[in-house]
């Protein structure tokens, strides 16, 4: 009796015990790689004009926000004849189901309103499927001479907030702008916006220069000047171009291919003397200056990392190009790419996970990256030349100059992103070569 | 026997008879009053015979130590309460005039910021520029920067109050755009089918040849072998039974109750691989990786959300589980790419068998972009 007692508890301890709640069963596990991979469709109405005389500045800035989009490959502007309504106010309410009808995924909505010389734009992003605003609506206001900036702003917003990571539009690229045949060729030092409008030239065509970089902070230039008949540094402010300085060098020596280092504060550069090519880095502040490569190869193209703890080069030490990575000061390198060609021009990226490089086999360059254990090479452009990578501030996208075959041939500036995907030619009134990226403006 | 004797022997029969009759057959208790006393210390009692508090316990003497509440500056340090500085250290954050501005004038005027973006004051022309000092120069002074063109962005207001509230407009615009709900199924009369139903006319007596027996949807799993049947037993305790039998039951699973129309299937059993591919399938068409960051392509997420019985995701619990991978930037950028493909590929509700509801009721997806990075 007092047995099947025991059992009686026990059994009702196990049915209440036991019985699972509700909604015990398991969810449904199920794993996504299969996906697609096209721009994303977006719209973006005219901005409207609040102040009556900003219909053109309007315009203007809505073509702007929308050629940075579409500029990136990521992203497919929706023709305005195919809207179904167009939102009636700044602040009116969206019609989602209109958008939604013609598979727009992102809308961007925005206002401008021009007094005298100030110019405000204010827009919103909008996830159309979601039938919510991605971030606030945000305002920028400033002169009508600085409207493409604002242009650039808005669109970098718009573009960080649907990617995940910063935009590159608002910034500058300084470049070598050429003009006349190739045997005779004037070469000059201009800056430009990332898209190639407000070319302003910084030196005259008094002497060949070469290889322009942008500091960190955007501020001043660091470029290869012929004009002493040896190949020396200057810098130069980008506010003030005509005070310039020069890097000391001894006489006799050829100093090229500089670069700044993270900080601003030192440049590395490659000093040729007696035939001989190392690799040199130079305090801007207290003028000394340290030897890091001690070699009878040519050592040349050094950049740093963005911590600044490791640099980059290009050297023949093996017998053939290849790129090598060193410490910072100096010491034993690590040769990174060992496949067939030859490598030049790195880059590390300013995300620090890839390094660009030009190479050339068999009769043609290309733009590449790789780790920076030199895997995942990964080749993105070919062509008859191209050369002189430069990152975008964000990492995603590189620009390169490209020159066509023949005597008539010109040199281009071209960009195209990591994936290899988006190769586009930078319009610049001139021919352009050897382009330097420069960070976000503030 | 004496008459002392006599009357000594009367008085105690009587006495005796009196207790045994009398006294004893009395069972009522006697009435009594009961008074409650409470039991005080000594200290209370001289405290109360003298009109002073007895000292309070030992864990309330903090709470009477108000002077020291009244003690300034210690307690609340001074730098800290003036900490906010906070716009004064992001000066690119500006407060949204949505806060200063009352919400029905969307008209949003802020003060205007000067945008000092002037690009380098150098004419098309070409420029001379003034030959490098000699060799013998040292060193560049760095050049001072100068002050960094800026353009400050500031939060516009949200948007008017009625900017939310737009159900007209959507549904008039979905009336438009959207094709409408499908006419609800009615379920076939499995006697008689109705004579434009089926290109055949099927009596009753026979069944018709066309007439699937078994689901054309891929089996989900093997048949069970028939159980073993035992002979029953004629000494099989009831009671072991019983435990026998609440044990397997509450090892079942139990069918969740459907929350709205149409009654989804109860159906158990596992979701067919056919199933799960398709339902993939469908969400891939819409999962677009390529405005992902080279971050977010690196990072696999896990997401999970909940599902109506019409095979739609309910927008509201679609969550973020967790991450590997990347950081939390790009693993928001993951999931909200990941979650649009969710909603914008829901027009009709994923294609998942309603009889089997139960089973894709609650999802946990896992979202690996890293594969589609090398495409």
């Amino acid at each position: 009796m007092m047995t099947r007692l025991l059992s009686l508890v026990a059994a009702l301890f196990v049915m209440v015990a036991a019985v699972p709640p509700a909604q015990a069963q398991e969810p449904l596990q199920l794993t996504l790689r299969d996906g697609v991979i096209e721009a994303l469709p977006f719209a973006l109405p005219t901005f409207q004009a609040e102040v009556a005389g900003s219909e053109q500045m309007a315009a203007d800035i809505s073509r702007v926000v929308a050629e940075d989009l579409t500029g990136t490959g990521l992203f497919r502007q929706i023709p305005s004849s195919a809207f179904i309504s167009t939102p009636a106010g700044f602040g009116a309410p969206v019609a989602f189901a209109d958008w939604r009808a013609i598979n727009a995924q992102a809308l961007v909505t925005g206002a401008v309103a021009v007094n005298g010389d100030q110019v405000t734009v204010k827009f919103r992003l909008y996830d159309v499927f979601s039938g919510a605003e991605m971030g606030e609506g945000l305002q920028f206001a400033g002169t009508t001479q600085g409207w493409r900036r604002m242009a650039h702003k808005v669109a970098d917003v718009v573009y960080s907030r649907i990617t995940g990571e910063a935009g590159y539009f608002d910034s500058r690229v300084v470049f070598i702008a050429e003009t006349g045949p190739k045997d005779d060729r004037a070469k000059r030092v201009a800056i430009m916006d990332y898209d190639g409008a407000n070319v302003q030239f910084l030196t005259d065509t008094s002497a060949i220069v070469l290889a322009p970089r942008f500091s960190p902070d955007g501020q001043r230039i660091l470029y290869t000047s012929f004009g002493s008949g040896f190949p020396r540094i200057n810098v130069l402010n980008v506010d003030n171009p005509s005070g310039q300085q020069q890097l000391q060098t001894a006489p006799g020596e050829m100093a090229f291919s500089p670069r700044f280092s993270r900080d601003g504060r030192q440049v590395i550069y490659s000093l040729a003397n007696g035939g001989n090519t190392d690799i040199y880095r130079s305090d801007l502040t207290t003028g000394q200056f340290t030897r890091l490569t001690n070699t009878p190869a040519i050592e040349t193209a050094p950049s740093f990392s963005p911590d600044g703890s490791r640099i980059v080069f290009e050297s023949d030490r093996s017998g053939t190009q290849q790129l090598y990575i060193m410490d910072a000061n100096g010491g034993e390198p690590q040769r990174i790419s060992f496949g067939s060609g030859r490598y030049g021009t790195p880059v590390w990226s300013p995300r620090g996970d890839l390094i660009a490089f030009t190479k050339q086999e068999a009769g043609r360059f290309h733009i590449g990256v790789m780790r920076t254990d030199g895997s995942e090479e990964r080749l993105l452009t070919s062509s008859f030349l191209d050369e002189g990578p430069t990152w975008a501030p964000n990492g995603r996208v590189i620009m390169f100059a490209r020159e066509t075959q023949g005597a008539d041939g010109t040199s281009s500036l071209f960009s195209v992103d990591i994936t290899g995907r988006n190769l586009r030619r930078v319009t610049t009134p001139q021919g352009g070569s050897d382009p330097s990226w420069g960070p976000l403006q503030p | 026997m004496s008459v002392g004797t006599y009357f000594s022997v009367t008085g105690h029969a009587a006495l005796v008879v009196w207790m045994v009759v009398g006294w004893g057959m009395s069972a009522e208790p006697l009435p009594f009053e009961v008074t409650e006393v409470s039991v005080v210390t000594g200290e209370e009692f001289a405290a109360l015979t003298q009109g002073v508090q007895p000292d309070a316990p030992a864990g309330a003497v903090p709470e009477l130590e108000t002077p020291q509440i009244e003690d300034p500056a210690p307690v609340v340090p001074t730098p800290e309460v003036e900490a906010p500085p906070t716009p004064a250290q992001q000066p690119d954050v500006i407060a949204p005039p949505a806060a200063e501005t009352p919400p029905e004038a969307p008209d949003l005027t802020v003060p205007d910021t000067v945008v000092t973006d002037t690009p380098p004051d150098v004419p098309d022309t070409p420029t001379i520029i003034a030959p490098p000092p000699s060799a013998e120069v040292g060193t560049s002074v760095r050049p001072v920067p100068r002050p960094a063109p800026r353009v400050a962005p500031e939060i516009v207001a949200p948007p008017n109050p009625d900017a939310t509230v737009a159900p007209e407009v959507t549904e008039a615009a979905t009336d438009q755009v959207e094709a409408p709900d499908p006419e609800p199924v009615e379920p076939a009369d499995e006697t008689t089918a109705p004579e434009a139903a089926a290109d055949q006319i099927v009596t009753e007596a026979e069944e018709p040849a066309f007439a699937p027996e078994i689901s054309s949807r891929p089996q989900t799993r093997p048949s069970r072998p028939a159980p073993a049947v035992d002979a029953p037993a004629d000494d099989v305790d009831p009671v072991a039974a019983a435990v026998a039998e609440a044990a397997s039951q509450a090892t079942e699973p139990t069918p969740p109750t459907p929350a709205t129309e149409p009654t989804p299937g109860l159906g158990g059993g596992e979701l067919s691989e056919g199933d799960k591919a398709g339902f993939l399938r469908q969400i891939g068409n819409c999962w677009n990786t390529g405005t992902l960051s080279t971050g977010a392509q690196n990072t696999i997420i896990v997401m999970a959300f909940a599902m109506t019985p019409e095979g739609r995701p309910v927008t509201d619990s679609i969550s973020l589980d967790s991450f590997t991978g990347g950081s939390a930037a790009d693993a928001e950028a993951a999931f909200q790419t990941a979650r649009r493909a969710l909603i914008r590929c829901t027009d009709e509700g994923y294609d998942l068998p309603r009889d089997q509801y139960s089973l894709w009721q609650r999802v946990e997806l896992t979202v690996d972009p890293t594969a589609m990075r090398q495409r």
